[in-house]
């Protein structure tokens, strides 16, 4: 915990208070820590010289901070119209399936997180979807659990995701 | 089509080592900033990019050299420029292309801006879930600068320009410049009133060109060619080529190039046209924000004056097309969840008015379900409202008379075109509570 906080420190110190930079701020610390917690924002708000609200404000407004502990891969299923028509509810279906969680819902083992909405700007490989920073196009229900599988078997083997 | 249309943004990301500084220079890049820099005038460039008569891609469709002129009139400095790459609308991903092809043009044509505005930093925001264009792009500026590009005095010119680089919140609604300019100020992404605008009063108050990357990427080029060359492409009053991302149920989905004026049809047409078995029933032309065309009207040229004849609108690049196996109803609840998920719900209209809209087709268009059950209305609980095909009209003009924002006041185009162009699909799902294709119990 303590080496956390000085992680924020490091980060926060680093952008000299400048109100303008507080979403990068807020990136780097969810980057290094997986999520912004609740005395995290605090640390954030003192270190920045506004109020907490205003942190929360922002953190809450944008889709991508992550505020609970985070999984260890964020499945983004997209849920612009082009995606909607090639067919994306039978791929959410699919994830569903595969992790029986629901939308915005977290395995058990805290390994995969389902989180529907937004577009992601693939439309030509539509349907698409993320898991974490990877964007993966032209899916079919069908490669799911595959796919799935084969994330978790990286990160079991060591490497990065 | 019997000659080859000019696609110039193409050719040039067709070319190979675009992604190193020297690729870039071999590919001829780098001498419209070299020009404007050494036998030209910011007064120059701005004259240079009016006559060409470019307008801004992202959906304004504002008179580029306007827009500069206003900047460098408005006071200051400092002034900034401010590249727009929250791209993050259905449909939309020409600009995220753009990135990944050739960021060196789109920083030449930064710092042209720049140079023509009298500006001395920049901004570019690119949005999150487009992580291999930031990283290409953050890479580019590095090299820039380690090739004396960026910085003071830049090719002893006296011009001094330097760029940060942010990452995009990737929310639809700050596609809106002002809302755009709240976020990268490290606030929620409300937009603002206009005037004033960013022209004026943007980033931290001083003036602010905000520009579409297309836009930028279409400096170098004109800089370098010459405005007359750019205003012998496409029509007269709104010249040059235009980036089209098309999507949907086409063959090849992709980015395509063509002069303005060019219809719809002809660039379905290069993205392989329909599916095996299906037929187009209709076109978003401009992304969720535009009215659909029905497949009868594909020779509508992509211009803003006949697209707005037909109620529709260029928007910022974004083709959907969509086959005669969609269900209009089951789309239109889909992009009113988009967008009920997307308002910034600053104001009241569009944030109660999107989540209306969007119970409202859900009730009919899930009204049956696959196995003959009975109706599942809305979440479960809600009735269906007595009569949607009166009501939903009423709540369009609604949105589109007293929302704030541009994202507000387009929720219902593409929505109520549907209901004007499919009549028969919605009375179905009123009345009967049936769909006529068999498609929705999503």
């Amino acid at each position: 915990m303590a080496d956390q906080f000085e992680t924020v420190r490091g980060i926060i110190a680093r952008f000299h208070q400048d109100r303008n930079h507080l979403i990068q701020a807020m990136y780097e610390i969810q980057d290094s820590l997986g999520y912004i917690s609740d005395p995290i924002m605090a640390m954030v708000a003192e270190g920045f010289g506004i109020a907490k609200s205003e942190v929360a404000g922002v953190a809450t407004f944008y889709p991508h901070f992550q505020l609970k502990a985070k999984a260890r891969f964020v499945i983004r299923c997209c849920s612009g119209v082009v995606c909607e028509i090639c067919g994306n509810a039978d791929l959410r279906e699919a994830v569903r399936k595969a992790l029986r969680i629901k939308d915005g819902e977290m395995t058990r083992d805290g390994m995969f997180l389902l989180k529907v909405g937004g577009c992601l700007g693939a439309c030509d490989k539509a349907p698409a979807m993320m898991i974490n920073e990877t964007l993966y196009g032209g899916l079919r229900p069908e490669d799911i659990p595959d796919l799935l599988q084969r994330v978790a078997r990286r990160e079991l083997a060591g490497g990065k995701a | 089509m019997s000659q080859p249309l000019p696609r110039p943004l193409l050719d040039h990301l067709s070319q190979p080592g675009l992604d190193s500084w020297e690729g870039y220079r071999k590919a001829g890049g780098g001498k419209a900033l070299e020009k404007a820099l050494t036998g030209s005038t910011p007064e120059g460039v701005r004259a240079d990019i009016l006559a060409s008569g470019l307008r801004g891609r992202g959906g304004s469709a504002f008179p580029t050299g306007e827009k500069l002129e206003a900047v460098a009139r408005a006071g200051g400095p400092p002034r900034y420029v401010l590249m727009n790459g929250e791209e993050g609308g259905p449909g939309g991903f020409k600009d995220r292309y753009l990135l990944e092809g050739s960021p060196f043009l789109i920083l030449e044509g930064l710092l042209l801006a720049g140079f023509a505005s009298e500006a001395g930093h920049g901004i570019c925001v690119i949005r999150r879930s487009a992580p291999e264009a930031l990283g290409r792009f953050r890479r580019s500026v590095e090299q820039l600068r380690a090739a004396g590009w960026l910085g003071a005095d830049i090719m002893g010119s006296g011009f001094s320009f330097d760029l940060t680089v942010e990452i995009g919140a990737g929310v639809f609604c700050c596609g809106e410049e002002t809302a755009l300019l709240e976020s990268v100020q490290g606030r929620r992404g409300h937009p603002h009133p206009r005037p004033p605008y960013p022209s004026e009063q943007g980033f931290q108050g001083c003036p602010t060109f905000v520009a579409n990357v297309e836009t930028l990427a279409n400096l170098p080029l004109i800089v370098d060619r010459g405005p007359e060359w750019f205003r012998g492409i496409g029509l007269a009053d709104e010249p040059g080529t235009r980036l089209f991302g098309v999507s949907g149920h086409v063959k090849v989905p992709g980015v395509y190039e063509v002069p303005t004026g060019t219809p719809v049809g002809d660039v379905l047409a290069l993205a392989g046209g329909p599916r095996d078995g299906e037929r187009f029933a209709a076109v978003l032309p401009g992304g969720a924000v535009s009215a659909f065309l029905p497949a009868d009207a594909l020779d509508t040229p992509l211009a803003a004056d006949s697209l707005a004849a037909r109620g529709s609108c260029l928007g910022s690049g974004a083709i959907i097309a969509f086959s005669d196996r969609c269900c209009f109803v089951q789309v239109a609840q889909r992009l009113a969840a988009f967008f009920e998920q997307e308002s910034c719900g600053k104001c009241t209209p569009c944030r109660e008015g999107t989540k209306k809209l969007r119970e409202m087709l859900e009730s009919v268009s899930s009204a049956k379900r696959k196995n003959g059950s009975e109706p599942r209305r809305g979440a479960g609980k809600e009735v269906p409202p007595p009569r949607p095909a009166a009501i939903l009209p009423l709540l369009i003009e609604t949105l589109a008379r007293t929302s704030a924002c541009g994202l507000g006041r387009a929720v219902g185009t593409a929505i109520g075109s549907a209901l004007t162009l499919f009549p028969d699909e919605f009375a179905a799902h009123f009345q009967r509570h049936e769909c006529p294709k068999h498609v929705c119990w999503s």
